[in-house]
């Protein structure tokens, strides 16, 4: 798929385009269903913020072993504009309302890479984070979270509730078969608004101009070292 | 490139959920059947009499799709039901909702909360003997094939997907087994000629398991048996506290896990009728023993 700047360069197209689940996101599911597979966790609770075509991709999370879903609805010029902070604020209220334990994120979206969601929500309620997770362990009541750093690894203690946000090698997810899609056609999904849970999506951020990235030049093949060098003069790259 | 969902995240709760509502009825609630019977009525006989030969020709060609789509499966907790079931041996294991040959096939799984009944029922026979029992959502049928091979008196499998009933009375024949089965949405309705209810994997939001306790609070003042299997959905947990009792709990099997992805274990609740509930009440203010039809169901296969 070709992606294209808007004549009006205010972002891409993205009409007919078939929505999935965030690399990440999936990681992060599944590292939701191995701590359910492992009694640590009760229920796995999945949020997705957008258009309507959001409640496909719960379904697929429903799929690899959620329990129940529950859609922001968020469409049209609203959902342009949603940025980390919203989502955060949303995720934030539903933690809340749900009295969840553990917030697991994906560390970064692969459309815009923000990286914000996990630390923003960690801010809004005040919870520990391990962000860049590559291994989870629950001990003693209190998460252990082997992060990934530059250059190694780094461990680190959070108590809980706690937000995570997944990395690439934390695991490796399972597809999801026919007895489990047909599994989660009977799992409970809801729908609810931003404004159901208080939140202002209001954009934060104006953006000014979405461009392409500039088209190469063309290049020529020279005979010899020669010619290089006159080119090289030429340009006045060289003297 | 796909574009993605940038806001995706997933909670765990530790502790109960609040309760939610929550908008999606299962199709089982819709009933369209009453509807359908009406038109019936009104047609003439000679239209009837084509109209069941086509379903029969109909029923027919199901079959063949169902021969065709699914193997003969006993790689389950009931290895002595033989079960025509959709596993990593056919084509359809790895397709897509929307590129298969049937409608919901729900049938051609065999779901955790109804493998735990089925064997439940095969190891503790002397609770099917002079019972007539109905199997709501009986799917590919199995507790209602492990009632008869355990005695019971006559068995009904109930399951609102035309094709499920198909699949039934293949599953019965494959068993050597005699099945009615009944496509009305029985949920609900007054279910005099059944002593006994099983009720496999039906327990999945707050609505419709209100539905499900409302109706099995009403039947139960007939002193039924009402066997539930669940694999721990949480509408379950928020309601087991005060009216079910657990009589048996198995590890599922690791092809079940995957089939199931989050469950590691079904459980059988008994629903208890309302004179053992009464007595199980007055011994809870007299002594800490008040496990009386516990013990009698006690199950032989707990933690195996």
């Amino acid at each position: 798929m070709i992606i294209r700047v808007k004549p009006d360069k205010t972002g891409v197209v993205t009409d007919g385009v078939k929505h999935s689940m965030n690399p990440f996101d999936e990681i992060a599911v599944e590292e939701a269903v191995r701590l359910k597979e492992k009694k640590i966790a009760q229920e796995i609770v999945a949020v997705s913020c957008g258009p309507a075509q959001s409640q496909e991709t719960l379904r697929t999370a429903l799929a690899m072993g959620v329990d129940r879903g529950i859609h922001v609805e968020i469409s049209g010029t609203e959902y342009d504009t949603l940025q980390p902070i919203h989502v955060s604020k949303i995720l934030a209220k539903l933690a809340e309302d749900e009295k969840a334990d553990i917030i697991i994120v994906g560390k970064q979206a692969i459309d815009d890479d923000a990286n914000q969601t996990a630390q923003m929500t960690a801010a809004l309620l005040d919870w520990p984070q391990g962000t860049f997770a590559s291994k989870i362990e629950k001990l003693n009541g209190e998460l252990h979270v082997i992060r990934e750093i530059d250059g190694g690894l780094e461990t680190i203690k959070v108590k809980l509730p706690a937000v995570v946000s997944a990395d690439l090698r934390l695991n490796e997810p399972r597809y999801a078969t026919l007895p489990n899609i047909m599994k989660a056609k009977k799992k409970p999904l809801k729908k609810v608004s931003p404004k159901d849970l208080g939140v202002d999506t209001t954009a934060r951020i104006e953006v000014l101009s979405v461009e392409d990235p500039p088209t190469r030049q063309a290049g020529v093949i020279l005979a010899d070292v020669d010619q290089l060098i006159i080119k090289l003069k030429e340009g006045g790259h060289v003297q | 490139m796909p574009v993605t969902d940038a806001s995706y995240i997933v909670m765990l709760l530790f502790h109960l959920a609040l309760y939610n509502k929550i908008v999606n009825a299962l199709s089982l609630i819709s009933s369209g059947k009453r509807g359908k019977c009406t038109q019936l009525e009104t047609i003439s006989a000679c239209s009837l009499r084509r109209l069941s030969i086509q379903s029969l020709k109909s029923g027919f060609t199901t079959a063949r799709l169902i021969k065709q789509h699914t193997v003969i499966s006993t790689d389950h907790m009931t290895p002595e039901i033989k079960l025509h079931l959709i596993t990593p041996l056919c084509e359809l294991w790895t397709a897509s909702a929307d590129n298969i040959p049937f409608h919901d096939p729900f049938w051609a799984f065999y779901w955790p909360g109804g493998q735990a009944i089925a064997r439940y029922i095969l190891d503790n026979p002397q609770l099917m003997l002079g019972q007539h029992v109905l199997d709501v959502g009986s799917g590919s049928g199995a507790c209602a094939i492990a009632a008869v091979k355990s005695g019971a008196l006559s068995v009904t499998a109930n399951d609102i997907d035309p094709v499920a009933a198909t699949a039934i009375k293949m599953n019965a024949a494959l068993n050597a087994v005699n099945i009615d089965v009944c496509t009305e949405n029985l949920v609900g309705k007054c279910c005099v000629k059944w002593n006994c209810i099983l009720l496999g994997d039906m327990v999945y939001d707050a609505e419709f398991t209100g539905q499900l306790l409302k109706w099995l609070n009403a039947i139960r003042c007939k002193g039924k048996l009402v066997l539930l299997g669940d694999p721990g959905r949480q509408a379950l947990k928020d309601i087991t506290e005060n009216c079910l009792t657990e009589v048996a709990r198995y590890r599922l099997p690791k092809n079940a896990c995957l089939e199931n992805r989050g469950f590691t274990d079904a459980s059988v609740w008994s629903k208890q009728p309302i004179m053992a509930a009464l007595m199980q009440l007055q011994f809870k203010f007299r002594s800490a023993a008040n496990h009386t039809r516990h013990l009698i169901l006690a199950p032989k296969h707990l933690g195996s």
